[in-house]
């Protein structure tokens, strides 16, 4: 096990590779130096100003490679912008954020927790209310239950989710005041200011959900093996509880899994509206302050966790399906 | 002798948005006690449906039995609730399927699978039940059984996972055993050992047998009785041995001498004219195999010959070759 | 492959009422987005004028001085015309802009984000995925390295890269959602052109001389065009819907473009004053179209479903 996993680590680097190249080109080569110097210096700089922001910023190294000499005469052929951002990333020596002036290492380890504490009861809590519902459904599919259940699903499906944040706080936090409508507070008072966004991203993702794990489970019901367990006599709730579930755990499981790691990333519109200083308030804020560095480490780190998450899906399937073998 | 098995006009028809396909359309038949009786036919003439309808497991949003007794082991098969027929399925009549690769759940092992059909309908323990499924995989010759109970079903072949199938169908001793194409899908070198072990476990545990094949060849070497059916109706029915020498019916004629070794050196296969009709589309008021039939005169085309009995058991649903009839 | 398929997919389709309604909603909206499209010019003092569109000559109305709830009328125009011409609808904005005239004007919009990323994206998974999937070899494992790493980066946040550097705007929008959502289609396709390049058809073809490039266009093409079209029908409402939220957080179409995002952006802060009508008239609308493709997307997808294709 641990041999495969390495194998898959190893199987990975050019594709880390790839996701740094694509990265640096984006930021690097669409985007001139000047340009966002400027942004970063707010109202009108001198020539001065932007020449100093951009020496500091190593943004007047060449691109690739550096082929004049320093002034003591030695070669540095790799002091260059391409080669300086690398070595950041992939030795996890993250840069210093344009706009906040903190290392974005640091910046994250500090967002994460906050970010942490909705998603992850979120993810606990979808599973939860949503697999029970689609083995209820499950036993009465065919019947007008079953279709007006899948009905329901498709309109919720059909409510952008900014509609759920934006009505939700309004009427829960605004007009009903059940919920603070605002803020954070750490430590275990993170609670009540918490509990609001988990329940409209349960609310949100609720139809796809449901409609998924239905049709995952409808799909085991057709297939032979029922059939055979319906002629040994199995009762109709033996076939979902026992047969028809550790078939449906498979492809669900995929699924499942592979959103885990991204459980750090948190959810962008939540924490805006609802104020919370987690990872994806720290994104949103870098797009609007054009801040590179946090968008260059935080689309490394993302495409890290993608990569974790998709060994940790192939993992999971030996641990559910028995035909399955690591190879 | 007791009968096991009474079917009499049978109906059971699908309700589809090109209309009703009546795919069993008044068949009737009977199996006797530790009897075997072939039901024999091409794709789509209802043998499969017959079979399901027997144990009700007919995909019900579209089908449903319309009309007939089903008399099984003494009991009314369509009168009873659905709680007493999952006591019956498994008990007192068992099914095997023609896609054994498919037919097992891939992620329990094959013991655990032979040990729930026993718990089901005993009220034996775990380890109780777990000797009854060992001794019954002994007995269908899965070599190192003990070993191989735990074992899933993707580590068997295709020929094993059918005797774990019928181990499974057989280890509560049902009276009537359903099996549908059970070597079809198999390999014509392990079809012979499979047939020859439901043969021994028909001894051993005095089971009948309904099966359903479209190969003559395993009808000869496992039926006392068989009845030939077409476009949902038995068209001929008799002992094992009378079919195979004096068939009757122009479809029976016509199966037997499609047969390849039935064409000397050089001559051309025999085909049936014409193809099979959909159960959408079948007849009425007529021999539903007139179209085809190369002995059709005017009656066939607006008369529905009966079965009539022309002796000793054998009956057969022409009005050439069987006239008998009113 | 093409018309009999077509037929019996269509006569499926016709059964599901639901879906049926769908595709009403659908060319009703459709059809507000063409009015939007063709120009009406006119003539006023400054020259020749071609930035109105039917649409515009329809329903546009003037501003009110401020905001006004549903079915109020307007003080400017005059009374006598056709009463409903004379109200607004659905009320207006805090900016007395008439929100019905809004709503409708990001009709045309949710077209384009809906279909042309798609286009753009058909584009590369199509020439991709066939390329992968009919040579094999170095080309497929290229092709496969590619879309694994852009795969690997997750979707929005390539988007929000893009959009960074891009400077925002609807078409750089659309380019942005294309280049983003190639891969899975790409995978569909090769995956489809793995299956078909074995086929006794394509085996035929080939002994008959036919060169790769007819093969490629005439036998294995139109056999995986249904995977696009289920996934285009699909994808539609959920690009409209990504517009809505990438405006909002601020990578989407820049201000002065008529956009349901832009709306629910700019209602949101009117919330709090009481003003609920144009927040619930851009979300009805937004709601109505996704809803409506959504089942007929579905629809749609089961009707050309290969496995529910019987004789």
């Amino acid at each position: 096990m641990l041999y495969y996993i390495i194998r898959r680590i190893l199987l990975a680097v050019p594709t880390v590779l790839g996701v740094c190249i694509v990265t640096f080109l984006l930021f690097n080569v669409f985007a001139s130096p000047e340009a966002v110097a400027r942004k970063q210096l707010g109202k009108n700089p001198t020539e001065a100003q932007v020449k100093v922001w951009i020496t500091a910023h190593g943004m007047d190294k060449p691109m690739f490679f550096n082929l004049k000499a320093e002034k003591d005469g030695r070669l540095h052929p790799l002091d260059s912008r391409f080669w300086n951002q690398m070595k950041e990333l992939l030795l996890f020596q993250f840069p210093e954020s344009d706009y906040l002036h903190e290392k974005v290492g640091d910046l994250i380890k500090e967002k994460i927790g906050p970010s942490l504490t909705i998603t992850v009861p979120a993810f606990l809590l979808s599973i939860i209310v949503t697999l029970p519902l689609a083995l209820f459904v499950a036993y009465y599919r065919g019947t007008y239950l079953d279709k007006m259940a899948m009905f329901v699903c498709v309109i919720l499906m059909s409510i952008v989710i900014l509609v759920y944040i934006i009505v939700g706080q309004y009427l829960l936090a605004v007009v009903f005041k059940y919920f603070p409508i605002y803020g954070y507070e750490y430590g275990l008072g993170a609670w009540k200011f918490v509990l609001l966004p988990i329940i409209l991203a349960v609310a949100s993702g609720l139809g796809g959900g449901l409609r998924f794990y239905r049709t995952v489970m409808l799909n085991e019901v057709r297939s032979d093996y029922v059939r055979t367990a319906m002629a040994k006599g199995v009762s109709e709730g033996g076939i979902l509880f026992k047969h028809v579930l550790k078939n449906a755990m498979i492809p669900i499981l995929t699924t499942t899994v592979l959103s885990i790691p991204f459980l750090i990333t948190g959810s962008l519109l939540l924490e805006m509206y609802f104020g919370i200083p987690g990872m994806g308030n720290l994104l949103l804020n870098a797009i609007n302050n054009s801040d590179f560095p946090i968008i260059r480490t935080l689309t490394y780190v993302y495409s890290l966790l993608y990569i974790a998450g998709s060994i940790l899906t192939d993992i999971s399937y030996t641990l559910v399906d028995p035909r399955v073998i690591l190879e | 002798m007791e009968e096991v098995l009474t079917i009499e006009t049978l109906r059971t028809h699908f309700y589809t948005d090109e209309g009703i396909a009546r795919a069993v359309d008044g068949v009737s038949l009977s199996i006797k006690k530790k009897g075997t009786l072939g039901l024999v036919g091409e794709s789509g003439c209802g043998k499969s449906m017959t079979a399901l309808s027997v144990l009700r497991l007919v995909p019900t949003p579209p089908g449903r039995i319309v009309a007939g007794r089903i008399r099984l082991a003494g009991r009314e098969v369509l009168t009873l609730s659905e709680i007493e027929m999952r006591a019956i399925r498994g008990r007192l009549a068992s099914m095997i399927f023609q896609e054994p690769m498919t037919s097992l759940n891939p992620v329990f092992t094959i013991g655990n699978q032979v040990v729930e059909a026993v718990r089901i309908h005993t009220d034996m323990g775990m380890s109780e039940a777990r000797l009854v499924a060992l001794d019954y995989l002994e007995k269908v010759g899965i070599p190192a059984a003990r070993e191989r109970m735990d074992e899933y079903p993707h580590q068997l072949s295709g020929g094993m996972k059918q005797r774990v199938m019928i181990a499974m169908a057989l280890c509560l001793k049902p009276p009537l055993l359903i099996a549908d194409e059970p070597t079809t899908a198999l390999d014509v070198t392990i079809q012979a050992g499979i047939l020859r072990l439901m043969k021994d476990m028909q001894e051993e545990t005095g089971t009948a047998i309904l099966l359903i094949t479209h190969d003559l060849g395993v009808i000869a070497e496992m039926a006392d009785e068989v009845a030939v059916m077409y476009a949902g109706k038995v068209v001929e029915r008799g002992a094992c041995e009378t079919i195979f020498s004096s068939f009757l019916h122009p479809y029976t004629e016509g199966l037997f001498r499609s047969l390849p070794g039935r064409a000397g050196k050089g001559e051309k296969l025999y085909t049936i004219a014409g193809t099979v009709p959909s159960a959408l589309h079948f007849l009425t008021d007529c021999c539903r195999f007139n179209p085809r039939c190369p002995l059709a005169i005017e009656r066939c085309r607006v008369e529905e010959p009966p079965l009539v009995d022309v002796g000793g058991g054998h009956a057969a649903a022409c009005w050439v070759r069987a006239p008998g009839g009113i | 492959m093409a018309e009999s398929h077509l037929k019996i997919a269509t006569q499926r389709i016709k059964k599901d009422r639901l879906a049926v309604a769908g595709f009403v909603v659908i060319c009703l909206f459709a059809l507000v987005a063409i009015l939007d499209v063709i120009p009406v010019p006119y003539r006023d003092a400054g020259g020749l004028h071609f930035n109105r569109t039917v649409l515009d000559t329809i329903t546009r109305k003037p501003a009110e001085l401020s905001y006004s709830p549903p079915m109020v009328g307007t003080a400017e125009l005059n009374r006598k015309e056709f009463t409903l011409k004379s109200r607004h609808l659905l009320g207006t904005n805090i900016l007395g802009e008439d929100v019905l005239y809004d709503a409708l004007k990001g009709v045309r919009t949710a077209f384009i984000i809906g279909i042309v990323p798609l286009v753009i994206a058909a584009f590369f998974a199509i020439a991709l995925g066939l390329l992968a999937g009919y040579y094999g070899g170095w080309v497929d494992d290229l092709i496969q390295y590619v879309y694994q790493v852009l795969s690997s980066i997750p979707g929005i946040l390539l988007l929000i890269a893009m959009l960074t550097v891009m400077e925002r705007g609807l078409w750089q929008l659309c380019i942005a959602l294309g280049v983003t959502s190639w891969v899975g289609l790409c995978r569909l396709i090769r995956g489809e052109t793995l299956k078909v390049r074995n086929m006794e058809y394509v085996e035929a073809a080939r002994a008959l001389g036919a060169s790769d490039a007819r093969l490629l266009f005439r036998q294995i093409l139109p056999n995986v065009m249904y995977l696009v079209v289920i996934e285009m029908t699909l994808d539609f409402s959920g690009l409209v819907m990504s517009e809505a939220v990438l405006t909002f957080i601020g990578v989407g179409v820049e201000p002065g473009t008529g956009s349901w995002g832009r709306m629910i952006l700019s209602a949101e802060r009117e919330l709090p004053n009481g003003i609920w009508w144009n927040l619930t008239g851009a979300s009805i609308f937004l709601f109505l179209l996704v809803l409506a493709f959504n089942l007929f997307a579905d629809s749609l997808r089961d009707a050309l479903d290969p496995r529910l294709r019987k004789g």
